[in-house]
């Protein structure tokens, strides 16, 4: 296992580098960037001194550096004026949209995101679980044939599209307005219980809207891994022996089932953070996702390019923990192929 | 009649080559790029982890195994012996750090009541060691779990003979 820990470990390194460079490189894509476009307007009005501001942040920053030298200065491995400043000594830079340390425009966004779509996935594994093994275990019956048909109507609607449908019910059946993550009043202001019920309160909209499609994929992802499973011998075998269906369902074949929601964790991790960035404008919550699309916009590059950078790593560590779990669950050779060195 | 085995070099080259490139690339930015706390408690977690590495691959290289018919012997500086009498448990496991799995390697833990041998597949002879083990673990009536039946089949060794007959 150590031999294997330390191989992925490795492979991380150049991909972390691969992707910091690609990150970068696509921020700085688009000609001009943020700082420009601002001198562009400022010229065209005549502000003279917000024009020397300009220029001179431009200068700050390093964006009249060569390419190189500013993803170097961004990842942290290059020196400027005040010494290493980049990702790797937890700088992520400026956003000039907002004025503001990247961080700080980060922070409170960062934290909703994580408890909305952390609920998501809660809400996601509570009704897929039970719905998956009822389903798989009642081939073919009423209640399979049911939820199967729930499965692909949750599967073929997309999400914004559901939360349109029921903001326009919520407001014309019930006079709800169900935008939002929190009552206005709450939001710049420092936590609470009142804001944090107030979350709450509103969470359960956008976590039915997110989770729908969510849940009736991995419904049909369980159902089909535990059908073949519950086809191989070694359940018929334990049938036959006399163990109760239950237990048995639950000890051998739902374990061996969850193989590819384990793999699944490497996505997992980035979309707690950013997932839902349509759905987030659609009902305007106030998560990353939106901030992330905006910074995109603008050529916001240190904010877009800080986030993506973390949403990246978020990424390769989940990859991470799904192989390292799956080496441990189920360390075998393919059948198919596949002979060690 | 005992048979040796040894890591061959082409293996420890690389697995030095790796720990090297660990090292640099964890203990070289945490002495030179002052990085943030939490980086560096990541950058330090990774270093020793590269060390621990370095020093199995060293372990690796002063290693012989030595397989008879009385038992298993891994001689070296942390060397035990396992006599097939005494064998307790044999487990094979296969990975791989490809999406397809493929071109992975195994490895073998034997273990009897005190001492455990562990063994990748990158020794000269393992396929050899492997039937020695499966056949006294079969003579002992030791379970296999699965993924260990499994990965002997690759290998052309049956694990239970009655099984495939």
């Amino acid at each position: 296992m150590l031999t294997y820990t330390i191989r992925r470990l490795l492979i991380m390194i150049p991909t972390l580098l691969v992707i910091s460079f690609v990150t970068f490189s696509i921020i700085k894509l688009p000609p001009g960037d943020f700082l420009s476009n601002q001198i562009a307007e400022l010229r065209s009005q005549g502000d003279k001194a917000a024009l020397e501001r300009a220029e001179f942040m431009r200068a700050q920053y390093g964006l009249d550096k060569p390419f190189l030298e500013q993803y170097a200065v961004w990842v942290g491995i290059w020196p400027t004026e005040r010494g290493f400043s980049g990702l790797l000594q937890g700088d992520w830079g400026w956003s000039f949209e907002h004025d503001l340390p990247v961080a700080e425009v980060v922070g409170d966004r960062m934290l909703l995101s994580f408890i909305l779509n952390f609920t998501v996935i809660l809400f996601t594994w509570a009704v897929a679980f039970p719905i998956g093994a009822y389903a798989a275990t009642h081939q073919y019956s009423w209640g399979d044939y049911g939820l199967t048909l729930l499965g692909y109507v949750g599967l073929a609607t997309p999400n914004f599209l559901f939360a349109l449908v029921l903001m326009y019910f919520a407001n014309v059946e019930f006079g709800l307005a169900i935008g939002g993550i929190m009552d206005p009043e709450y939001l710049d202001k420092p936590w609470s219980w009142a804001k944090f019920g107030s979350v709450l309160n509103h969470l359960w909209i956008p976590v039915i809207v997110i989770g729908t499609s969510g849940t009736a994929g991995m419904i049909r992802r369980l159902r089909a891994n535990l059908l073949d499973e519950l086809q191989k011998q070694y359940v018929v075998t334990a049938r036959a022996k006399g163990m109760p269906p239950f237990g048995l369902l639950v000890k051998y074949p739902l374990r061996m089932s969850l193989n590819p929601f384990i793999a699944d964790i490497g996505n997992l991790l980035p979309s707690v953070i950013s997932g839902s960035a349509i759905v987030a404008v659609v009902l305007s919550l106030q998560t990353s996702g939106p901030m992330l699309l905006d910074a995109l916009r603008s050529q916001d590059q240190y904010l877009a390019g800080s986030f993506l950078m973390f949403l990246a790593l978020l990424t390769v560590i989940g990859m991470f923990i799904s192989d390292l779990l799956l080496a441990v669950l189920d360390p075998r050779i393919r059948l198919t192929g596949g002979m060690a060195r | 009649m005992t048979r040796s085995f040894q890591y061959p070099l082409s293996c420890l080259c690389a697995d030095y080559a790796g720990s090297a490139i660990g090292l640099a690339c964890s203990l070289g930015p945490l002495a030179y790029l002052q990085p943030a706390a939490a980086m560096a408690w990541l950058l330090a977690a990774a270093a020793a982890l590269f060390l621990v590495y370095f020093g199995r691959t060293v372990c690796r290289q002063l290693t012989h195994i030595e397989l008879d018919e009385a038992g298993i012997r891994a001689r070296g500086p942390l060397g035990a012996a396992i006599r097939w009498e005494h064998l307790r448990s044999l487990r094979l496991d296969y990975y791989s750090t490809r999406r397809d799995r493929e071109r992975g390697w195994m490895h073998l833990r034997l273990r009897d009541a005190q001492r455990t041998i562990r063994i990748d597949s990158e020794v000269d002879g393992f396929a050899d060691i492997a039937r020695a083990a499966a056949a006294a673990a079969r003579r002992r009536g030791a379970d296999l779990d699965e993924a260990t039946c499994a990965n002997l089949r690759m290998l052309g060794i049956v694990p239970n003979p009655a099984q495939a007959a």
